[in-house]
């Protein structure tokens, strides 16, 4: 599914203040896996992120994602593959605000040209999904954290992404609703076979999942199995 | 995406900045608005003077004996001796020369105002004398008996036409045709018999002023001569009509010149002409010349209220870096970013452009009111602010989408 080679990522190529930040990094995530990516706070871990979730383009390297080369690829191209292929979960939820619910989760259906009807009903059973089928009429800023990124996560699966990212999920939660939200990954993972990508630095959130990836420095350092099913 | 998406977008972030929203719309209402306003206005204006003259006789073009000022550029003002006057015969001999192009020639004198009198009432009326040419030059509209003939005039018979105003209340109750009225004026009285009445169509202006009208009534030229002790056949001016199709401003020179022929060894007194035409020209000028200077302050104001709306996109395109961010994340293509600020922009402006045409349109309204004159709308005007209102908001918020939809998604979901 993703398909990472020596990808190196450096900042004001060129200039005397030039950074690099990832500093070759190789990584396989198969299909349906559920990875966590942790590393301090500086590590590269955001600049991976990014990368992965074609925000950004790496320097140098290779990048594969669900069989396309990404780095052949216009800005257009990369606007098409977010929005079908990737899901942004955010620690800071994102919706657009002034927008109820549920068109907040229409909005990827939206870009990707998909009709009003369709739109709708899908938009409906992911917020069913997420149990916020009640909120859909609501403004975010109606919402308590747990529920906007419950919408969120609803929001990301729109397009029936082929890899979700969560950046940090639960860092904006309390501990019981940030609970509620990392059971809804599990159920992802396990119901829907959906491959999850979570960046994290909480060690027990890692320890859910099946597989941590350890980034200190823009390398890797750890790849560990974690656990093989979680039981919450 | 969706064109209406935009547009219920752009409208749900319009409602919840109501007054940042209309305080942005305001240089594209006052701007708008007056525009409206003042092509309502002129076109009004221009609409009733422009039917005022033609009932006049737009066509007509008046030659006049005019006194040649010396040398200093003074007036003596003196009455015009007879034999600098142009006489019958003269307006005769040019009638039979220029046969085919001239259709009417007509001259008048008027003598003031005066009252009729039968033994059913009396009526205030103003009496001009007139000749049977007339009749073209006028646009009198004879609805019983007939207008002034040849004969009548040469015979300088003491016969009247008067309007349908003055024979109601001069006859009520019969056909006044061949009755008899009397006519004072000053101490003397004189005796006329009605052989016309025509249709007195109460002008627009007029009725706006609301009072009691004077209508005229006419008599032959010759008679109104003989009351104001002068010599009948002697005339200072005269109106012609030229025959449909005749190109009136190279008649009025041909007439000019061949009068002038005349007074070629008269040092006092020449031969000039006028038309209404060009007089509606001049005014149509002047009113054109009004619009402009006004639609300059117009476009002026719609100019600052271009930046207005760019500067207050600039200001909601940073606000929300972090939801444009977002939307590049959730798949957005820098068009479709692009696209929703320009037509949020647009919306700003049109809705701005709509109150403009409803405020224009009032102060038309109210305006064409105060001046008494019917308020003529123009499709046009209102047709084109719209389209320009749109194309301001087009222009002025290219620049902001640009910026939103350039924007780095990585900077953008950072912004705080």
């Amino acid at each position: 599914m993703i398909d990472m080679k020596g990808i190196i990522k450096r900042f004001y190529v060129g200039e005397p203040n030039e950074l690099q930040i990832l500093n070759g990094i190789d990584l396989q995530v198969k299909e349906g896996e559920f990875v966590a990516i942790v590393g301090e706070s500086g590590s590269g871990k955001s600049t991976l992120m990014n990368i992965i979730g074609v925000l950004d383009r790496p320097t140098e390297g290779s990048y594969n994602l669900d069989g396309v080369d990404v780095e052949k690829l216009k800005d257009r191209d990369l606007s098409d593959i977010r929005n079908q292929k990737i899901g942004f979960v955010f620690q800071t939820f994102n919706l657009i605000p002034r927008t109820n619910a549920l068109r907040n989760v229409e909005l990827p259906m939206l870009y990707a040209g998909v009709p009003m009807g369709q739109r709708n009903r899908r938009a409906k059973e992911l917020l069913e999904m997420v149990g916020m089928q009640e909120r859909m009429d609501h403004q975010p800023s109606e919402l308590s954290g747990g529920q906007k990124q419950r919408i969120a996560i609803a929001r990301a699966m729109a397009n029936d992404p082929a890899i979700l990212l969560a950046d940090e999920p639960t860092g904006a939660l309390d501990s019981k609703t940030g609970r509620l939200v990392m059971d809804i990954f599990h159920d992802l993972h396990q119901k829907q076979g959906k491959t999850i990508v979570l960046i994290t630095h909480s060690k027990e959130l890692a320890a859910e999942t099946q597989r941590i990836v350890t980034i200190l420095d823009g390398r890797i350092i750890k790849d560990e199995k974690g656990v093989e099913e979680w039981h919450s | 995406m969706a064109f209406l998406e935009n547009v219920l977008l752009a409208l749900s972030g319009l409602k919840t900045s109501k007054m940042r929203s209309f305080l942005t719309m305001l240089g594209i209402i006052i701007g708008i608005g007056s525009v409206i306003g003042i092509m309502t206005v002129g076109d009004s204006v221009t609409g009733s003077v422009t039917s005022m003259m033609n009932d006049l006789g737009a066509n007509n073009i008046e030659i006049d004996v005019s006194e040649i000022p010396d040398e200093f550029g003074n007036y003596t003002y003196d009455d015009i001796p007879e034999d600098s006057l142009l006489t019958d015969d003269m307006l005769e001999q040019y009638q039979e020369l220029f046969k085919g192009r001239v259709r009417a020639i007509a001259v008048s004198r008027g003598i003031g105002g005066g009252q009729l009198t039968t033994p059913a009432g009396d009526q205030r009326v103003s009496v001009q004398g007139l000749n049977a040419g007339a009749m073209d030059t006028t646009n009198v509209d004879i609805v019983q008996g007939h207008f002034l003939n040849e004969r009548e005039v040469k015979g300088a018979k003491n016969v009247i036409v008067i309007s349908d105003r003055a024979a109601e209340k001069l006859f009520p109750k019969e056909s006044p045709l061949g009755k008899e009225v009397r006519y004072a004026r000053g101490n003397m009285v004189y005796t006329f018999y009605v052989v016309g009445i025509y249709h007195y169509e109460v002008s627009a202006m007029m009725q706006g002023m609301g009072a009691d009208v004077t209508t005229s009534c006419y008599i032959p030229i010759s008679v109104a001569q003989t009351i104001l002790d002068e010599t009948p056949g002697y005339y200072s001016w005269f109106q012609l009509r030229p025959e449909d199709g005749v190109d009136s401003r190279a008649l009025m020179d041909q007439t000019t010149e061949y009068f002038n022929r005349y007074y070629r060894g008269n040092s006092k007194y020449e031969i000039t002409a006028y038309s209404m035409e060009s007089m509606m020209d001049q005014m149509t000028d002047m009113l054109g010349t009004i619009q402009l200077a006004i639609s300059v302050i117009a476009a002026i104001s719609l100019l600052v209220g271009g930046i207005g709306v760019m500067n207050i996109m600039l200001v909601s395109v940073t606000e929300r870096t972090r939801e444009i961010g977002t939307r590049k994340a959730l798949g957005a293509p820098n068009g479709a970013i692009q696209m929703q600020f320009i037509v949020e922009a647009m919306i700003i402006c049109l809705i701005g452009g709509i109150i403009g045409i409803l405020l224009g349109l009032g102060l038309g309204y109210g305006g064409s009111a105060l001046m008494g004159f019917p308020a003529k709308p123009s499709l046009n005007a209102v047709l084109l602010a719209v389209g320009f209102s749109m194309l301001i908001g087009l222009f002025f918020g290219y620049y902001p989408a640009s910026k939103a939809a350039k924007l780095d998604p990585i900077e953008a979901l950072r912004y705080e």
